[in-house]
């Protein structure tokens, strides 16, 4: 009887110290408070006049390939509607479209961009709709529309991450004013005016604080802008993703050169030209008409094409010209019946090789001939060639044989490598240093 | 004891009861997305409500939801103008043909899928094909592909995204009763090959000449059997007697048995007059996407341009009224220089905005094959009605001209009225009927190519 009553003391001991409150680590649940941030980001979002939104699609990169940025301006309503423009093409600019937007917990609170609208058109798998830099099905730009909310709480600089391809993006709330002009035809016309400036200014630059030189060069097919300068005699490159805005253009990140911080350049409509704002001032980029570096400098990396047409050019000697003749005449009448076409000398900085590719046709149909020289280039701009191989219609000693006349001069001279400026465009010049009477000039790409 | 047992009892009831308060806080707010993501309502989604979800129970989801796809895949949402054309032709040429096969919209409520998602863009595979469709387990279909390719004007782009409906609702019919078994066996039986996991590597010819009407019925017998479905009913009966009526007797044998089977696998367990149903899809295409005009598109340059006579065709019935004047030319033609040449068939060939060949297709005694060219002129008054006018002969042409004389001048003899022919199964097949306006009894009926 002891024993029992002892049983029953220790259950009821053991069973009544069963508590079962718990104490939240937050003061609210989990669910409230996903509720709660989602709440607010949808309010932020529809209450502010409009945001920018910038994109750095990131899903390229595992094929190595870096895409700069895109913008769209986005005006979000509270019943899940939201219309935008976007600098991906420029009737994207000029006319909005509407389409559906909505707030999800996911694995994070996210930003869906739900029904089909410019923001897609980059992420398209459709390689004729997206005109993906892969060029292939599958892929588009390696974008995103479906985003994640990486702080918990809603700024004015709201950031986002892509739940597919990872891409960086970030909101920032635009003022009334700035989504009436985005919405009004001000990005479209940045764009125009932004395309005319870099492609009717040549040789863009800005002088350094130590007024040296900056080069400015913008890639439109990836939205990439790089800034180049020379430290002791050798090219220097900082590239950064750029879109556009109703100012000007945007960067990524901010831009560290010639001795400035900056994210934005700005358009001046009243001058046609982009500037930097630095402190209250400005430093304006401007063209030149002649080239920022020396040619020996940037051949292989910003320049890497001198290209031959069939139309004599300027700053050709009289013995080139003879030369290019006879390799004409060669080659029609070598057997093979190959009509000249245009004559590119690409180098590699990189690897220092140099492609001859001579363009041939046959009875219409193309073929190449390659040789395939590794070079020396002296600081002074002299350039040594050795020849190391050929395709197989370089090999043909036909071939090979018709060739030698202008041949012989690249596998046995030096050439001083300078720009030609007497005629416009400025074009590329070899001068052989051996023999002064032989000396031609390409296009330079 | 037993007092103490009884004791023990009920003091362990009062303790547990007592010292375990178990009462708890159940006011919790729903967790998140339960029910549903919550979003404003709009036009779209009313229109779906009404005609979709109400009626039928079938939910379309067109909002970006990547847990419904692959989630490794680069896809896109699709754009909002393209939704309602897209299910209002889903609708029109899938359900309602069956409500008005069945009488009632009972059949389609109980058997459709639940749920049809859309998508933006095509799936790329990696084997570097396209996905357009997809279902899984006969209650979801995923379309693809709404955006580039779904044309609301464009009747291949409509049959194709519509032939996955009655595709995937052919396997819900035969998940709820299986069809016979000796359909599984028809091809082997015939001794034609059976079914294989490596059906893409088929071209429709091959499977076509192999008793299958399409590659993918080579996939396994229940991918057989919906494709006859969906296949007979989007092709219309015309197309599908003519793609049965060139190929082999034994695949003809094989593609005989398994339409059988499909018809009265319909009537006995369904209660649907299988080509009923076929000619009220044909008519429902062909009322979504009426035909252009005849003018825009047969001509030089045009969608179509050759109208091929083949008085064997069993697709195409003459009149008897033609038929005399091409049997005369046909006599003829075997009597030029008495050497017994056969006439084939013709073919009206515009060859310039102003002209047209009549080309004649013959063949001599030893069975080897020649064209003969007679060049018209071609007019087209203000009414549509045209004028061939005689201009001359190739090399053959004058050979054999006395021989088919009746035929050239029922040509520069006649205005014709040129319209779209449809035989009673609506078909949408390209055909067209050359009609003479002094006499209508003797048009004569083409083949578009």
């Amino acid at each position: 009887m002891k024993q029992v009553l002892s049983y029953i003391f220790a259950f009821s001991v053991i069973l009544s110290g069963c508590n079962k409150d718990t104490d939240l680590l937050f003061d609210k649940s989990a669910d409230e408070r996903i509720t709660e941030t989602l709440n607010n980001y949808q309010s932020a979002l529809s209450q502010a006049p409009g945001w920018k939104l910038f994109v750095y699609p990131a899903g390229l990169q595992s094929q190595d390939i870096e895409v700069g940025g895109l913008t769209y301006y986005v005006k979000f309503t509270a019943d899940n509607r939201v219309t935008m423009v976007s600098d991906f093409v420029i009737t994207m600019a000029d006319v909005p479209k509407a389409s559906g937007y909505r707030l999800k917990a996911t694995q994070r609170p996210s930003l869906i961009f739900d029904t089909y609208s410019y923001i897609h058109v980059a992420a398209d798998p459709d390689p004729d709709v997206s005109f993906s830099p892969t060029q292939q099905g599958g892929f588009g730009w390696g974008t995103d529309f479906d985003f994640s909310f990486t702080d918990v709480t809603p700024k004015d600089t709201i950031k986002l991450k892509g739940n597919f391809n990872n891409s960086d993006a970030v909101l920032i709330k635009a003022t009334q004013a700035e989504i009436d002009a985005a919405f009004g035809g001000r990005l479209g016309d940045i764009m125009t005016f932004t395309s005319d400036f870099v492609t009717s200014t040549p040789f863009l630059s800005f002088p350094a604080s130590d007024n040296s030189r900056i080069g400015v060069s913008l890639n439109f097919f990836l939205y990439i802008i790089n800034f180049s300068y020379l430290t002791s005699g050798s090219l220097v490159t900082v590239s950064a993703p750029f879109s556009h805005t109703t100012y000007g253009l945007h960067f990524k990140e901010p831009v560290s050169v010639g001795g400035y911080v900056f994210q934005d350049l700005y358009w001046d409509d009243v001058a046609k030209l982009y500037y930097i704002k630095v402190g209250s001032g400005r430093v304006n980029i401007t063209g030149s008409t002649t080239p920022l570096f020396p040619l020996h400098v940037v051949l292989g990396k910003s320049i890497t094409t001198i290209s031959v047409p069939t139309t004599p050019l300027a700053g050709q000697s009289p013995l080139f010209t003879t030369r290019y003749a006879t390799v004409k005449a060669n080659l029609k009448t070598s057997g093979y019946n190959l009509d000249l076409g245009v004559m590119d000398f690409i180098f590699d900085d990189a690897s220092k090789l140099m492609a001859w590719n001579t363009a041939v046709t046959q009875n219409g149909i193309p073929f190449v001939i390659q040789y395939v020289y590794s070079y020396t280039l002296s600081g002074s701009g002299i350039a040594k060639f050795t020849r190391v191989s050929s395709n197989g219609n370089g090999a043909l000693p036909i071939v090979e044989a018709s060739m030698a006349p202008i041949m012989s001069f690249i596998d046995n001279d030096q050439f001083k490598m300078d720009y030609f400026t007497g005629s416009s465009p400025i074009l590329g010049q070899f001068i052989s240093q051996q023999n002064s009477t032989f000396f031609f000039t390409g296009n330079l790409q | 004891m037993k007092f103490l047992n009884k004791l023990l009892l009920i003091s362990f009831v009062v303790l547990t009861v007592a010292s375990c308060k178990k009462t708890e806080d159940l006011d919790l707010p729903q967790p998140v997305g339960l029910g549903g993501d919550i979003v404003a309502r709009n036009a779209i989604d009313k229109w779906l409500l009404d005609s979709l979800t109400t009626p039928y129970n079938i939910a379309v989801k067109y909002r970006w939801d990547p847990w419904e796809l692959q989630l490794d895949k680069t896809l896109t949402p699709p754009d909002e103008s393209k939704i309602i054309p897209a299910m209002t032709a889903i609708k029109r040429v899938w359900i309602d043909p069956y409500n008005a096969e069945t009488g009632s919209d009972l059949f389609i409520k109980k058997y459709s899928p639940k749920q049809l998602v859309l998508v933006g863009s095509v799936e790329y595979n990696y084997n570097g094909t396209v996905l357009l469709g997809q279902a899984e387990g006969g209650n979801n279909i995923s379309y693809f592909d709404i955006n580039q390719n779904f044309d609301k004007n464009n009747v291949t782009s409509i049959q194709r995204m519509i032939q996955t409906s009655h595709h995937e609702f052919g396997h819900i019919l035969h998940q709820n009763v299986f069809y016979p078994q000796d359909f599984k066996f028809i091809s082997s039986n015939l001794g034609l090959p059976g079914f294989t996991a490596t059906w893409f590597n088929v071209s429709p010819d091959e499977a076509l000449q192999w008793g299958y009407i399409t590659p993918y019925s080579m996939a396994s017998s229940d991918e057989d059997f919906v494709e006859m479905i969906a296949n007979m009913l989007m092709l219309g009966k015309s197309r599908y007697e003519e793609l049965v009526a060139s190929t082999n007797t034994t695949a003809q044998q094989a593609l005989r048995s398994k339409e059988q089977i499909v018809v009265t696998y319909m009537r006995d367990v369904w209660n649907i007059n299988f080509y009923s149903l076929q000619t009220r899809v044909q008519a429902a295409l062909n009322a979504l996407v009426p035909p252009p005009s005849i003018h825009d598109a047969f001509g030089f340059g045009k969608t179509y341009g050759r109208a091929s006579m083949n008085p064997t065709s069993p697709l195409i019935p003459q009149p008897a009224a033609f038929m005399t004047i091409y049997n005369s030319a046909k006599t003829g033609l075997a009597a030029v220089g008495g050497a017994g040449r056969v006439l084939d068939s013709f073919a009206v060939i515009p060859n310039s905005a102003a002209t047209s060949l009549v080309r004649i297709y013959y063949r001599n005694t030893a069975g080897n094959a020649f064209q003969a060219n007679y060049q018209f002129g071609v007019t087209k008054d203000a009414a549509n009605v045209y004028t061939y006018t005689y201009q001359g002969a190739d090399a053959n042409g004058g050979v054999i001209q006395t021989g088919v004389t009746p035929l050239l001048n029922y040509f520069s003899t006649n205005k014709f009225i040129l319209s779209w022919y449809r035989d009673p199964s609506v078909s949408l097949y390209p055909r067209i009927q050359f009609t003479p306006q002094a006499s209508p009894g003797t048009y004569f009926l083409a083949r578009l190519f």
